[in-house]
């Protein structure tokens, strides 16, 4: 038996950005959703580590000899504060960079006759099965993030309390809209619940 | 001493009164008074003004104490202080009673509400859930009932949870005659049944409501809560019926006892604290010995300090001794007060706890202060769950629970008791009443991959080794006795493998799982909303990973088989999706075609 059996595998029925074994990825632009959220992290790790290691590296209390002394122990602190928040930043944003494009590669969708299939997470990874039957309705969702770029994010409400809504995130527009406009003419021939 | 059922002559007939009352001939208020507005009982007005006593008791508690005790000159102030805070109260009171009305329509109950800003409630017989008439001690003194109706979202109150976040009834009516209140629910529920025939069967929708309107203008209702003449299929089947011996082995092995003495142990906490209050005794103690002693020879100083300090120790020795016994049988006496408090709460809870199965519903009936009246209809059970606690596993019983619908996507539904306690032989039975085509031990269960065994066992060894590394750090050398413990990890860890897995019949899933509580699922294929698989990094390197089956039940109603092969997962996922598929199929054949209106109006609640 092979590890991904075949019914996973069908491919959708979905006009979406093409890739590898059957999975319709999400928008390219998604990755930023990713990234800018990780830069801001890593902004505020890097203002918090510099303020640190400002504090920890300024003069004691000793009073300097004279002005000038006193300006260069600050001066001092300050140059090195920026140098720590800097790198900080540095790495922070290469992690960011790296996570993202992790998170997006690791991102797939794909609609069956029966099901919408969602693929997701890095370290804890998660494949979803929704049956369509099971879907109560959908909703698109745009933050004001989704709305610079130009994405949009469909939710899935099922009846379930561990699941009940389940969201594709980072979709271009048109996609968005068109997924939720083929999910809803098909979820309604049934009774739910 | 066995949870027994009661023989089928012995099924209450027509004309048997709901709690031993005389027989009554008919009810006088729901066929006549259909579309018309209704007020509650004037006694409503007793029980709220007792409500407001009992909840400003406590805030005039020190008014009524000056009054009494202080000075003959505050009395006048203080009644008058008494009299302003309970007033508006009161007289709101009478207000909102005056205001409101309710109608129990053909096809929905209206409630008119509100003093100054009126509000309009509009159930549709399709949403409710379930329909509880509760009856207080005090209530029933006077011949009152409630009737609490639960739309899906609203949790049965014996929920602990229900409590603590505060859910409740969608609407009550508090106090109506017990007659009435039995009256209206019985007509809740024929309401009820008749839009879910309606919706199932489409196209028949004029034909029904005639008959319908028809049924409830002709039907007298009696006391025992069904129509006459309404269907031989109503009459209920009596399911199971729980002795008082049993209620008290339930109380006296719930798993709450185990809390209650975590709190009582935690409360003792003052132990650490130790050597501080027995150094007080200890240390006077040494010093009347060394008082006495000082009385001897006064040159024989030395020889005085070393036997007030050899008495000193052994005074300090003793007295801890007799602190920590006195303390140790305190929380004995306090664990046996709270198991003794558990089996009589539970005993007079439940009492006479009576389970019956009607054509579309179960009816749950218990309580000895306030007996309940509850219906749980079948078509809203997601998952029924066996649970067998520690406890109760030696002694071959188990308790059934089971979690019903929410009413919009995404909103919790509720978890309730189907039976608080049954005997292990029993279980299929039981089973067999709320879903008939289950044969409960003849469920085969697929163990999961033997490496979750190790899993387990790893876990319980990292937290083993942390606690002897303290013990070394502690105690030298000795600590590394606490790796004694490592074998029976690996017996408890084989323990909680064993009880993991996955079974599969005819039209449902079952998984089982725990440790402490054995917990099995029984979830039919129709229940299931949605599959999630998931693999943690540390189940990826094993090749393991989690199933979880979703269903609209509330908290514990979803189903998880926690490290599967990765292939056995996929294929039951692939399993239980094409099932799921199938029953639409055949669903779709049959002629469903239309989602049912009474759902989709479900999706937007009316207010």
């Amino acid at each position: 038996m092979t590890d991904k059996p075949e019914a996973l595998e069908t491919p959708g029925t979905l006009d979406a950005p093409a890739d590898d074994d059957g999975w319709l990825r999400l928008a390219p632009a998604a990755v930023w959703t990713w990234r800018l959220a990780g830069l801001a992290r890593a902004c505020v790790v890097a203002a918090g580590g510099g303020f640190a290691i400002w504090l920890w590296s300024r003069p004691s209390g000793e009073p300097a000899t004279d002005a000038l002394a006193a300006l260069a122990a600050v001066k001092g602190a300050a140059w090195s504060a920026a140098l720590a928040a800097a790198l900080l930043l540095g790495l922070g944003a290469a992690l960011a960079f790296a996570v993202a494009r992790a998170r997006y590669r690791a991102w797939g969708y794909r609609l069956r006759d029966d099901a919408l299939v969602l693929r997701h997470g890095v370290l804890w990874r998660t494949t979803s099965v929704v049956p369509l039957a099971r879907i109560q309705h959908v909703d698109t969702r745009r933050g004001p993030l989704d709305r610079w770029l130009g994405l949009a994010r469909v939710v899935v409400y099922t009846a379930g309390v561990t699941g009940g809504a389940l969201e594709l995130p980072g979709l271009a527009r048109a996609d968005a809209a068109a997924l939720r406009d083929r999910l809803a003419a098909l979820t309604g021939t049934d009774d739910a619940v | 001493m066995r949870s027994e059922v009661s023989s089928p002559e012995s099924v209450p007939s027509e004309g048997v009164p709901c709690d031993g009352g005389p027989a009554p001939v008919a009810s006088t208020a729901v066929p006549s008074d259909i579309d018309a507005l209704r007020r509650l009982h004037p006694a409503t007005l007793l029980f709220r003004v007792i409500g407001v006593a009992r909840s400003m008791a406590l805030p005039t508690a020190p008014v009524v104490i000056v009054i009494l005790t202080g000075p003959a000159v505050a009395v006048p102030y203080s009644l008058a202080v008494i009299g302003l805070t309970i007033a508006p109260l009161v007289i709101g009171n009478v207000a909102r009673f005056l205001a409101f009305r309710f109608r129990l329509g053909a096809d929905e109950l209206v409630l008119h509400s509100g003093v100054l800003s009126r509000q309009q409630r509009v159930i549709p017989m399709a949403r409710v859930q379930s329909i509880d008439v509760r009856q207080s001690a005090l209530q029933r003194l006077f011949g009152m009932a409630e009737v609490h109706i639960e739309t899906a979202g609203g949790e049965p109150a014996d929920s602990v949870f229900a409590v603590i976040r505060g859910l409740g009834a969608e609407a009550s009516l508090s106090v109506l005659p017990l007659r009435d209140a039995e009256a209206i629910a019985e007509a809740l529920n024929r309401g009820r049944r008749r839009a879910m025939e309606r919706a199932t069967a489409g196209g028949d929708g004029a034909r029904n409501d005639a008959a319908a309107a028809a049924e409830v203008a002709a039907a007298t209702v009696e006391c025992t809560g069904h129509a006459a003449g309404s269907g031989a299929d109503d009459a209920p089947r009596p399911v199971a019926r729980v002795s008082p011996p049993e209620l008290a082995l339930a109380g006296g092995t719930a798993n709450e006892i185990g809390l209650v003495a975590a709190l009582i142990l935690a409360g003792t906490q003052f132990l650490d604290g130790l050597p501080l209050p027995v150094a007080g005794p200890g240390e006077r103690l040494a010093r009347f010995v060394a008082d006495r002693l000082q009385l001897m020879e006064p040159d024989a100083a030395v020889t005085d300090a070393v036997a007030q300090q050899a008495l000193a120790d052994v005074a300090l020795e003793v007295g801890t001794m007799l602190v920590v016994a006195a303390v140790i049988l305190l929380v004995v006496v306090l664990v046996i007060a709270g198991w003794v408090v558990s089996i009589a709460s539970t005993v007079v809870r439940y009492h006479d706890f009576r389970l019956e199965r009607t054509a579309g519903e179960l009816r749950k009936r218990y309580g000895l202060l306030s007996r309940r009246s509850v219906t749980i209809p079948l078509r809203r059970i997601q998952v029924l769950r066996v649970e067998e606690s520690l406890l109760r596993r030696p002694i071959e019983r188990a308790a059934l629970r089971v979690s019903t619908a929410g009413a919009a996507p995404g909103q919790a539904g509720g978890t309730q008791l189907l039976a608080p306690i049954a005997r292990r032989a029993d279980v299929p039975r039981l089973v067999a009443a709320v879903h008939d085509d289950v044969d409960y031990d003849a469920l085969r269960f697929h163990p999961v991959h033997p490496r979750a065994r190790r899993r387990i066992f790893l876990r319980y060894a990292l937290v083993i080794g942390a606690l002897a590394g303290a013990a070394v750090w502690a105690y030298g050398g000795a600590g590394a006795l606490v790796l004694a413990l490592l074998p029976l990890a690996f017996g408890l860890a084989d323990r909680q493998y064993r009880n993991r897995g996955y079974a599969l019949a005819p039209g449902y899933v079952a998984a089982r799982a725990g440790f402490f509580n054995h917990v099995t699922w029984l979830i039919p294929d129709g229940r299931i909303q949605a599959l999630h698989l998931t693999e943690s990094p540390f189940q990826r390197r094993y090749g393991l990973a989690t199933l979880v089956i979703d269903t609209a039940g509330g908290w514990g109603g979803t189903a998880r088989v926690v490290d599967l092969s990765r292939k056995d997962a996929l294929r039951l996922m692939e399993t239980l999706e094409r099932r799921m598929d199938e029953l639409r199929r055949a669903g779709a054949r049959e002629g469903r075609a239309t989602r049912p209106e009474s759902v989709r109006n479900e999706l937007t609640p009316r207010r």
